[in-house]
């Protein structure tokens, strides 16, 4: 994936390279770009890791410090956290555990327990969120720009307003958006109980209740909130718009042969492009989600982590983000690879 | 979707798209109650002109200082209001009584418990002092100190009483020759009120000398409450019914008791000996009852007769004096836990430490009182500091408790956190 | 069948549902860090003394104690019945072993220093622990009210966080730990069958605006704090019943007298007068002024000094002794105008709202002011460490023995604003050890005095402070500062 456009193994190509007379056991051609791309992973993963490390470090205040007679007990619990160190000793440290595998135990978050539990128990609450979340803000935007591409193309009236709609509603911050449908259905449902209208329903009240619904608005802010159904929505609308002017389609279009499955296996590269570059966003999402919804996930937990300068748990579940934004980039890159044959002749 | 219902499910729509405050009612109950439709407060919201009549009788002023719960400005007023006003006061001033008694007793045994109160304090003459009451039963006996002894020995606590003149002019003679002048109706009570404040007697501590220590007048609020009895008694009862059911702790149902008139509301007040979670229980019953009714008088048609309903908030007024009372008695029956129930049900929380319509001195006497003899004597200051700027000589017990408190902590560690 | 009946009787006994800020991190009495802490340490663990619901001071682990006629040396017989939870037996070796745990300096407990009056604890006998003061105490099952820990769950007493009792955490006390719930709630449920609330379940709920919408939706059954501005809303809902708990608390404004110009006590007191303290107050629920460090109704509050009042005269004539002059609206001093940054922790209710109308009352008054707020690892670090500061907004809460010491000695571990008078100090002295509450009450009552006079703080309020609880849960009985002392009481249908 270097992104040049001469064919591997030509003459110009291995002149330019200098390997002209040199081939005794051509690498592949998979090689390099392989190991710089791992390279590139996890140099990505543990910067992010140290990053948060030294925010943490230069933020006022650490671990001991949230202790009542912290003067008293900081002599030996900073020198059992490792905070009587300097910050680039630390970060030296830090390295050397994570090469090890070595994520630790939590200071003050949860003491004593071991950051991988944590970790794992915080991202099964946060990908039940986030992949849904994902996928419907994909699916949705992919529907109503299926709508208003149609619309724009055709001439008809009702694209530009769905779009003016879409805008207004997605700008919404999550915060926001969270506040409003919690304090209504709460509101609304109350008003039904006390008047005897309804009975008191599973999910009631949120967000304290552990619920479908709970999930599902859950799911709704990460994948439609705070401008993302906006984004996905323009992008996918102008790829929509681009695909039903191409010859392909009008010739598909003229044979009278239905449009919509080309239109589809043409977007995917698209809708996969998208997922990657909006997982970053969706999981900064969750953070605020997860707080206004009381969910036990891994934003809510790292938020906690970084308030408490619980260091290895930051750590970890900044590992876990960045891995999962990565993983993300790497798998979606892959399909495209893999659907997109003009991509693998560039390679 | 049936018609009659759309109106409904759209309602629940609109409150969840809107997000506007739809918190839940309680729900109403049906009709007035043909028994509270009786009552003086039906008879004062239907005839608002009958209102304005019986309170000009006996002085708009009086009758507004009454509903204030100022009942030292109601004592100003003619009549009816100032026979009331003085019938509060004594109440007022007996639960301070028995609260000053507890807390003397309860005073001299916590010295005791840790070895005695300290040498050559009167205390222990102040604490016999308030447990016999200094009235009918006369002083303690056999008291040793050669300055009060004599004193107390003599002290017959009657009217008329005549102090040999070696003892008028001892701070102590000259306090208790007041109290017996006060009951016998020759002073005026705000002598007593004015010298409540100062203590009876100051001596030395002998762990720090030239430190004194101030005790204050154990019988203070006795002599005031009989004062105030003597006072009332004084005045001819009025003649019209209103003048005695108004703001009071009353339904005034003719030709029924009140105990009926619960009964007919299904209140039923626990027996003698019960828990204090019965009491709350009542009180709860007495909420429903109420609110279910002020629920429907808001309803009335006459603009005037809604309008004094809510601003001299009559039946919350009526709720808090009834909890009151049964505060009152509560304590009197020696169930401080189902007073303070009461007490703690009765306060209004928008206005938690002032004398309102709402909040009489009689509630936060009670509420100090129950919480004193519950156990919780710092809190119980907190109660008598709302008397503080309209009754000075609350400082007599504000500082006998106040010391209680602080000998019951000494020596105790103290726990102190953030936010 | 008798099982049967058992278990009906608990299921019907009903879960109490409390809410926290923040959900306890630990369950070990011997690291405890916040109140969230204490109160779930109240319902698991047991202490040797504690309070009757009278306040009184009775054994609990404890059977009898006897003091060694010099008072330097108690022997403790515990309960022939007292029982971990998992059934043995409570132990003089169980005493020990807390009480040694606690001084042990590698354990670095928080509560190190409830034991310091401690010389050595040993076990005297079957069921007795002899104890040994370093003086002569004179009550001393007054201070014998921290919790214990059987020491057959800990390898040694040097205990560490990371030990596994944190995941199973085994007390004496009338609950046990059911399991941590992925939600971060913790469940509870009761020892005895014969309990009036079977469970109790604690709900981490972090937005104190969501605590009292859930007690009103009935999805909670208690809330330890009420915000004050929702106590009319709550009193007014005949479903719930406000109890008053943990109303020895203060507000104030700190000067850091390290710092120029608040080491200068001209600036301090105009500061003071440009401020209209009602004002401050009136938005955010009601409650007393103040002009010391107690609440009025303290026993200790000297009412002769009096409140702090606006005063724009006083506070121009002050700040032009102090040096400055008024340039273009503001105080400047050497060509600078004097800017000053307030400083609150950001979970103090309603802080926000506070420190903008200050700003305001500040700015008006020719002082420009920066508002910060602080999470708590940055106020730990800046406040209680560093003392880097220029004023703080915050609160004090305290039990019924209303000890200040800390916040006004010289040396106190509290006195962030660096106050010093040797005299305080002495009249701090002279209240600790007082045996006359005369002694003790005038002591503090000049220090009052003498400390509003060297206005180190300026001293705001005390506002009504209220538990709520539905009345679906009967007998309560909160304690005014632990809480949940009493629960024994309580019950639940």
């Amino acid at each position: 994936m270097t992104g040049s456009r001469v064919p591997a193994g030509s003459e110009t190509e291995e002149a330019r390279l200098g390997l002209a007379g040199s081939r005794s056991a051509p690498l592949p051609s998979w090689v390099v770009p392989t190991v710089a791309g791992f390279g590139s992973f996890t140099l990505r993963l543990l910067g992010a890791a140290l990053l948060v490390q030294l925010l943490i470090a230069l933020a006022p205040g650490d671990a001991v410090d949230l202790l009542p007679n912290a003067d008293q007990l900081r002599p030996v619990l900073a020198a059992e956290w490792g905070l009587d160190r300097p910050v680039s000793e630390r970060l030296w440290l830090t390295l050397g555990r994570l090469a090890r595998g070595e994520l630790g135990t939590s200071l003050t978050y949860r003491p004593g327990t071991p950051v991988t539990e944590l970790v794992v128990q915080g991202a099964r609450h946060s990908a039940a969120v986030l992949i849904p979340g994902l996928l419907t803000g994909l699916v949705a935007a992919l529907v109503t720009a299926l709508w208003t591409s149609k619309r724009v193309v055709s001439g008809r009236p009702g694209g530009p307003e769905l779009t003016g709609f879409l805008r207004s509603l997605s700008v919404v911050p999550a915060f926001l958006a969270a506040f409003l449908l919690v304090g209504g259905f709460n509101a609304a449902a109350w008003w039904g109980i006390e008047h005897g209208l309804i009975g008191r329903p599973e999910w009631f009240a949120l967000p304290d209740t552990d619920s479908g619904l709970r999930s599902a608005l859950a799911v709704l802010l990460v994948g439609v909130a705070s401008a993302g159904l906006t984004e996905q929505h323009a992008a996918l609308h102008a790829a929509l718009r681009e695909l039903r002017a191409a010859p392909f389609i009008e010739a598909t279009f003229a044979r009278g042969a239905a449009v919509w499955p080309h239109l589809l296996l043409n977007l995917l590269p698209v809708l996969l492009e998208l997922a990657a570059s909006r997982s970053a966003s969706a999981i900064a999402g969750l953070l605020v989600v997860e707080r206004m919804l009381l969910i036990n996930g891994a934003g809510a937990m790292l938020w906690q982590a970084c308030l408490l300068r619980d260091v290895p748990l930051a750590i970890g579940l900044t590992l876990a983000a960045a891995l999962a934004v990565t993983t993300a980039r790497l798998v979606a890159d892959l399909l495209r690879l893999w659907l997109d044959p003009r991509l693998r002749s560039v390679l | 979707m049936g018609r009659s219902t759309w109106w409904r499910r759209a309602a629940v729509l609109l409150c969840a798209l809107g997000s506007f405050s739809c918190d839940g009612q309680e729900a109403r109950s049906s009709g007035v109650d043909a028994t509270l439709a009786m009552g003086w407060i039906m008879r004062v919201v239907q005839a608002p002109d009958t209102f304005s009549t019986t309170v000009d009788r006996g002085g708009r002023d009086a009758w507004i200082a009454f509903h204030r719960n100022d009942f030292l400005g109601a004592t100003t007023g003619d009549g009816a209001v100032a026979r009331r006003a003085w019938g509060e006061l004594a109440v007022f001033y007996d639960v301070l009584a028995d609260l000053s008694r507890v807390t003397w007793v309860r005073l001299g045994d916590t010295w005791a418990a840790r070895g005695g109160p300290p040498r050559g304090s009167v205390l222990p003459l102040l604490v016999g002092w308030a447990q016999n009451d200094g009235e009918a039963r006369g002083a303690a006996t056999g008291v040793d100190d050669p300055v009060a002894g004599p004193l107390m020995n003599a002290w017959s606590g009657r009217p008329a009483w005549d102090p040999p003149e070696t003892f008028r002019t001892l701070p102590l003679g000259q306090r208790m020759l007041l109290h017996a002048q006060i009951r016998a109706g020759g002073a005026d009570l705000q002598a007593l009120r004015s010298a409540g404040g100062q203590p009876i007697h100051v001596e030395v501590v002998a762990e720090k000398p030239g430190l004194n220590r101030a005790l204050f007048d154990p019988l203070l609020y006795l002599t005031l409450k009989l004062r105030a009895d003597a006072e009332a008694a004084a005045i001819t009862p009025p003649v019209d019914p209103l003048e005695t059911q108004l703001f009071s702790a009353g339904f005034g149902v003719p030709a029924q008791d009140d105990t009926s008139v619960l009964a007919a509301l299904g209140v039923a007040l626990p027996a003698a000996g019960a828990p204090a979670e019965s009491c709350r229980n009542a009180a709860r019953s007495l909420d429903t009852a109420l609110d279910g009714w002020r629920a429907e008088l808001g309803s009335l048609g006459d603009p005037a007769s809604r309008a004094l309903l809510d601003e001299l908030r009559l039946v919350e007024g009526l709720r808090a004096r009834l909890l009151t009372r049964w505060a009152v008695s509560a304590l009197d029956a020696d169930q401080p836990a189902c007073a303070l129930a009461y007490a703690e049900l009765a306060l209004d929380h928008e206005h938690p430490r002032e004398v309102t319509p709402i909040n009489s001195p009689t509630l936060f006497a009670a509420l100090a009182s129950a919480r004193m003899r519950t156990g919780n004597v710092r809190l119980a200051l907190d109660a008598l500091e709302a008397l503080a700027s309209s009754f000075p000589e609350v400082l007599a017990l504000d500082e006998t408790l106040g010391d209680l408190s602080v000998l019951q902590n000494l020596g105790k560690s103290g726990d102190s956190r953030e936010n | 069948m008798w099982i049967l009946i058992s278990t009906l009787t608990m299921v019907l006994a009903g879960n109490l549902r409390y809410a926290e800020d923040q959900a306890p991190a630990i369950v070990n009495p011997l690291f405890g860090s916040s109140m969230a802490e204490a109160r779930i340490n109240e319902l698991l663990f047991q202490s040797l003394y504690a309070d009757d619901p009278e306040l009184a001071t009775i054994p609990l682990l404890a059977e009898s104690g006897e003091l060694s006629p010099d008072r330097t040396e108690m022997t403790v017989t515990l309960r022939s019945d007292a029982r971990w939870h998992d059934g043995t037996l409570v132990t003089p070796a169980d005493v020990v072993f807390t009480i040694r745990a606690m001084k042990e300096a590698a354990t670095a407990s928080t509560e190190a220093g409830r034991v310091a009056f401690i010389s050595e604890a040993v076990e005297a006998g079957e069921r007795s622990v002899k104890l040994r003061f370093g003086r002569a105490e004179l009550r001393p099952e007054d201070k014998l009210t921290f919790k214990i820990l059987p020491a057959a769950r800990f390898k040694s007493t040097t205990v560490k966080r990371t030990d596994a009792f944190r995941t199973a955490p085994i007390g004496s006390g009338p609950y046990k730990l059911l399991k941590y719930n992925e939600d971060n709630s913790i469940s509870l449920s009761a020892t005895t069958t014969s309990a009036g609330v079977a469970q109790i379940t604690m709900r981490e709920v972090s937005d104190k605006n969501y605590q009292a919408k859930l007690l009103l939706y009935e999805s909670l059954e208690a809330l330890v704090r009420v915000l004050p501005r929702d106590l009319p809303l709550l009193q007014n809902n005949r479903k719930v019943e406000l109890y008053p708990y943990q109303t020895n608390s203060w507000w104030y404004l700190g000067y850091n007298l390290k710092r120029e110009p608040f080491d200068n006590p001209e600036v301090r007191a105009a500061l003071g007068m440009m401020i209209d303290i009602d004002a401050l107050l009136a938005p955010i629920g009601t409650g007393d002024r103040l002009s010391g460090p107690f609440v009025r109704s303290s026993p200790f509050y000297n009412h002769e000094v009096a409140l702090d009042k606006k005063n724009s005269a006083g506070a121009a004539e002050r700040m032009l002794q102090a040096g400055y002059t008024l340039e273009g609206g503001l105080w400047t001093k050497g060509g600078r105008p004097l800017t000053l940054k307030v400083t609150a922790h950001q979970a103090l209710e309603s802080a926000q709202d506070v420190a903008i109308n200050l700003q305001s009352q500040l700015l008006s008054a020719g002082v420009k002011v920066q508002v910060e707020f602080l999470q708590d690892a940055a106020w730990k670090s800046r406040v209680w460490s560093a003392r880097e500061f220029d004023l703080l907004l915050s609160q004090w809460s305290f039990d019924r023995n209303e000890d200040v010491r800390e916040q006004f000695y010289s040396k106190g571990s509290r006195n962030f604003v660096s106050y010093s008078n040797p005299a305080v100090d002495v009249l701090l002295d002279e209240a600790r050890d007082a045996a006359d509450p005369q002694v003790r009450k005038l002591a503090l009552r000049k220090a009052h005095q003498a400390i509003h006079d060297d206005r180190p703080m300026l001293f705001l309020w005390t506002l009504d402070s209220f538990a709520a609880l539905s009345t679906r849960v009967k007998n309560v009985l909160v304690h005014p500062f632990y809480f949940f002392s009493f629960v024994s009481t309580w019950e639940m249908k």
